[in-house]
């Protein structure tokens, strides 16, 4: 449990708080059990369970660290549950295999807030991207993750340790540049993002 | 001094003041590099958004998966085991055969032996003309030859690619371990040379792929330092 103690800002303001934090929701059993319980009574498959229990922590972290008014009305392992329910519903409700109202639950009790959970990184993306973003060095992804985010310059400096935020501007906009020239590159990247 | 780099975002945005905005449209017209930022910023900025499920993921797919000994609602799921582990141990066991036995038959080479045997890191000699962009490519030079690798590499993604940079950038990849990224590199050469043949072939090796091994090293010329050897290794797989 103390594993989660102050896990929202843990999962902002450091790079290794944040990994230990990911480690640690992916190895918590019980947590795991949960959504492999749920999934599995509701026409899922082992390899289905496990990609939701790693979407459901993918979501949570980015909610996590882009919404800076974010925060957690109920336990971790409660709203990461709800955020597994929701996208397995959705995923379901696509392949249109199965009505809503027959899933073994109910619906009152599925916490963890919107319905519609859907990451932007697909699979096949990851694949790709993350191949792609292997010729940006660590800082430069640190740097252009949290201005991406929408953290003031003044918050960047101080979370990655750059003198002033007239620094961290300039290290942004060099990375910035690093980047739009791998993209140049990529055409297939580029129609991918489009 | 304008720094049109650092303003970007607020150009792009629409909230930059008129006067800056005629100094960045006047550096546009001068500057091919900043014009290639513009046009490519929309999509930098939505990959820079993904950058965190991009982390997050690359974090999950580096744990080990453990789910064989999950346990459901407190008890061990082995019901479903019973019913799905003897075929999967049966069928595991006869591919184990097979491959052991393909090895006796054929005995190819492994590839890590030939790897470990090959590649052997070049002494990078680049001769630069003074210009002040010739700094980074000596300090990267330097740090290669110095086998500080971590250091050069970093080094290497702030200098303007070229064909000579771009072969001992990618080694400097292959050194540490990153055969994609080394792939991805020598693959864009262009034109391609008897070394980028050759480094690939090493980078297919180190990632098993014989098949592109083999056609990477039928590219390479009679006359090259490496035909020999790549004789070998094809004559090996």
């Amino acid at each position: 449990m103390s594993d989660y103690v102050d896990i929202i800002c843990r999962i902002r303001d450091s790079g290794m708080e944040r990994k230990l934090i990911i480690e640690a929701l992916a190895k918590d059993k019980k947590l795991k059990a949960k959504t492999f319980s749920y999934i599995l009574q509701n026409q899922g498959s082992r390899e289905d369970a496990l990609s939701i229990f790693h979407d459901s922590i993918i979501f949570f972290v980015k909610k996590a660290f882009t919404q800076t008014d974010f925060e957690l009305s109920s336990h971790v392992h409660a709203y990461l549950l709800g955020i597994a329910k929701n996208m397995w519903r959705n995923q379901l409700r696509k392949k249109n295999r199965v009505a809503t109202y027959e899933l073994r639950e109910n619906q009152d009790e599925i916490e963890g807030g919107e319905n519609q959970e859907e990451l932007w990184l697909t699979k096949d993306r990851y694949e790709v991207l993350k191949e792609v973003l292997s010729l940006l060095g660590r800082k430069c992804k640190e740097v252009l993750m949290y201005w991406a985010s929408g953290y003031k310059m003044e918050v960047i400096a101080d979370l990655l340790d750059y003198k002033t935020s007239a620094v961290a501007r300039k290290k942004k906009s060099v990375c910035f540049k690093e980047l739009t020239e791998i993209i140049k590159d990529r055409p297939d990247i580029k129609r991918m993002l489009q | 001094m304008f720094d049109p780099y650092v303003h970007i975002d607020e150009y792009m945005a629409g909230t930059l003041a008129v006067k800056e905005v005629s100094l960045f449209n006047k550096a546009l017209l001068e500057d091919a590099e900043l014009q290639s930022v513009v046009d490519n910023y929309d999509e930098a900025k939505r990959l820079s958004e993904g950058l965190i499920e991009i982390e997050v993921r690359g974090i999950l797919d580096s744990i080990a998966t453990d789910e064989d000994d999950f346990i459901e609602d407190g008890k061990e799921k082995s019901s479903l085991k019973f019913n799905y582990v003897w075929p999967v141990i049966a069928i595991a066991a006869m591919i184990a055969a097979l491959i052991f036995l393909s090895n006796i038959f054929s005995t190819p080479a492994k590839a890590g032996d030939l790897y470990a045997s090959h590649f052997k890191v070049p002494v990078m000699a680049i001769t630069t003309k003074g210009n002040q962009a010739d700094s980074l490519v000596n300090l990267a030079q330097g740090l290669f030859n110095a086998q500080a690798y971590e250091e050069s590499i970093k080094v290497f993604s702030k200098i303007d690619r070229s064909k000579e940079t771009d072969l001992y950038r990618a080694i400097n990849f292959q050194v540490l371990n990153q055969s994609d990224s080394a792939l991805y590199i020598l693959n864009s050469i262009n034109p391609q040379s008897n070394d980028s043949y050759w480094y690939a072939a090493m980078a297919y090796l180190k990632v098993g792929d014989l098949i592109r091994v083999k056609e990477s090293l039928l590219k390479i010329d009679k006359e090259s330092v490496h035909y020999k050897n790549s004789l070998q290794i094809i004559d090996q797989l």
